[in-house]
């Protein structure tokens, strides 16, 4: 039962939810982290051992006990789900974000709307060029998730990383760029809350069905993608906790777009 | 019930001792029927929808949060910065933040 994988807190926080669907979709995503990053310790910790914390802007993470007899692995996570698809990320060393989104969620404002509300000007220039309402559609979601995970990989909430502060430019064949406004960078107190840049992403579609980005802090010496390898080094697998484990990264399942 | 005198409701905002409902009924039915109708809620799931229903423990996502909070400043012609909106967990804060922004 994914239930008695649970602390005593998450039960709570997942039977509080409205419904039976989203009490078994906050149980399962429990679930999975908790299963996964046991597997990333080589079942070394048991799912149910993992403790987690909130960073101050309420990041979840891993909380190690100080307890000598145990090792600890510097694992990242982070997790984004859909109603009909849960999605959790781990990273060895570096912070990570992911945002998984419906392909054909249908958002009940005007794209154009949402973006000259929350995206930033350049963001809203390359959505209006668009003349195809459903590619338009696509590529409002498309940036929607990069700009979620690169927030959620940065790890200080909405209001830390506010979406109109920085660009994410869509370059053909390699390229997904972060652009910060040059007065949020050149800010010299070294205490500031800047955005940073040093993030690389990758973006994909997974069963036809979603669009998921990643975001991961950008590691210098693998920043050069001219060698054929998959981006950041990324591996999808389909996964049913204890049921099933299937590498899709390289079949259909998983088509890279960035 | 009478609606608490201003002076009242501008304390009871800042004091989480106790709490009184500091907005009125009609901006938390404006604000729960937005939310029902954005989150797009069956029946069952609209009947359990009480002021302090927490927006994800209904479902919503970061894209429904913004669409509520847009939704939110059309309906009352306001504008919530990030940093408020960051602060609106619940129906009931939303409609709190509302009537002190409208007033």
């Amino acid at each position: 039962m994914y239930m008695d994988l649970l602390s005593p807190s998450e039960r709570k926080t997942a039977l509080s939810m409205n419904g039976e669907k989203l009490q078994k979709g906050a149980v399962l995503s429990r679930a999975l982290v908790r299963t996964t990053l046991s597997r990333y310790t080589d079942c070394k910790v048991d799912p149910r051992s993992f403790e987690f914390k909130k960073n101050k802007f309420g990041k979840p993470e891993i909380l190690w006990q100080s307890d000598d007899s145990r090792m600890e692995w510097p694992l990242h996570f982070n997790i984004s789900h859909t109603s009909s698809l849960i999605a959790c990320g781990i990273t060895m060393d570096t912070p990570i974000g992911i945002d998984i989104e419906e392909k054909t969620r249908k958002p009940a404002k005007n794209i154009l709307s949402l973006a000259r509300r929350y995206f930033t000007p350049s963001e809203v220039d390359y959505l209006a060029k668009i003349p195809d309402p459903d590619a338009q559609h696509k590529e409002f979601i498309k940036l929607w998730t990069l700009k979620e995970a690169y927030v959620k990989a940065l790890g200080r909430g909405f209001s830390g990383a506010p979406f109109n502060k920085f660009s994410i430019v869509l370059v053909a064949k390699n390229g997904i760029r972060i652009s910060v406004a040059p007065k949020v960078l050149k800010d010299s107190d070294s205490s500031c809350d800047c955005l940073s840049e040093n993030w690389q992403f990758a973006l994909a579609e997974l069963n036809s069905s979603h669009y998921m980005a990643i975001c991961i802090e950008d590691d210098l010496r693998s920043s050069d993608s001219g060698n054929g390898r998959l981006p950041l080094g990324l591996k999808v697998w389909k996964t049913v906790p204890f049921l099933e484990d299937t590498l899709v990264s390289g079949s259909e399942a998983v088509t890279l777009i960035s | 019930m009478a609606a608490p005198p201003r002076s009242l409701r501008l304390v009871s905002l800042r004091t989480p001792r106790f709490r009184v409902y500091a907005a009125k009924a009609e901006t938390v039915n404006k604000v729960m029927e937005i939310v029902k109708q954005q989150l797009a809620l069956g029946a069952d799931a609209a009947a359990a929808v009480t002021p302090e229903s927490k927006f994800t423990d209904l479902g919503a996502d970061s894209l429904d949060t913004v669409e509520i909070v847009m939704a939110l400043e059309e309906e009352f012609n306001i504008t919530v910065e990030e940093d408020n909106a960051q602060n609106i967990t619940t129906i009931q804060e939303a409609a709190d933040l509302i009537d002190k922004l409208v007033a």
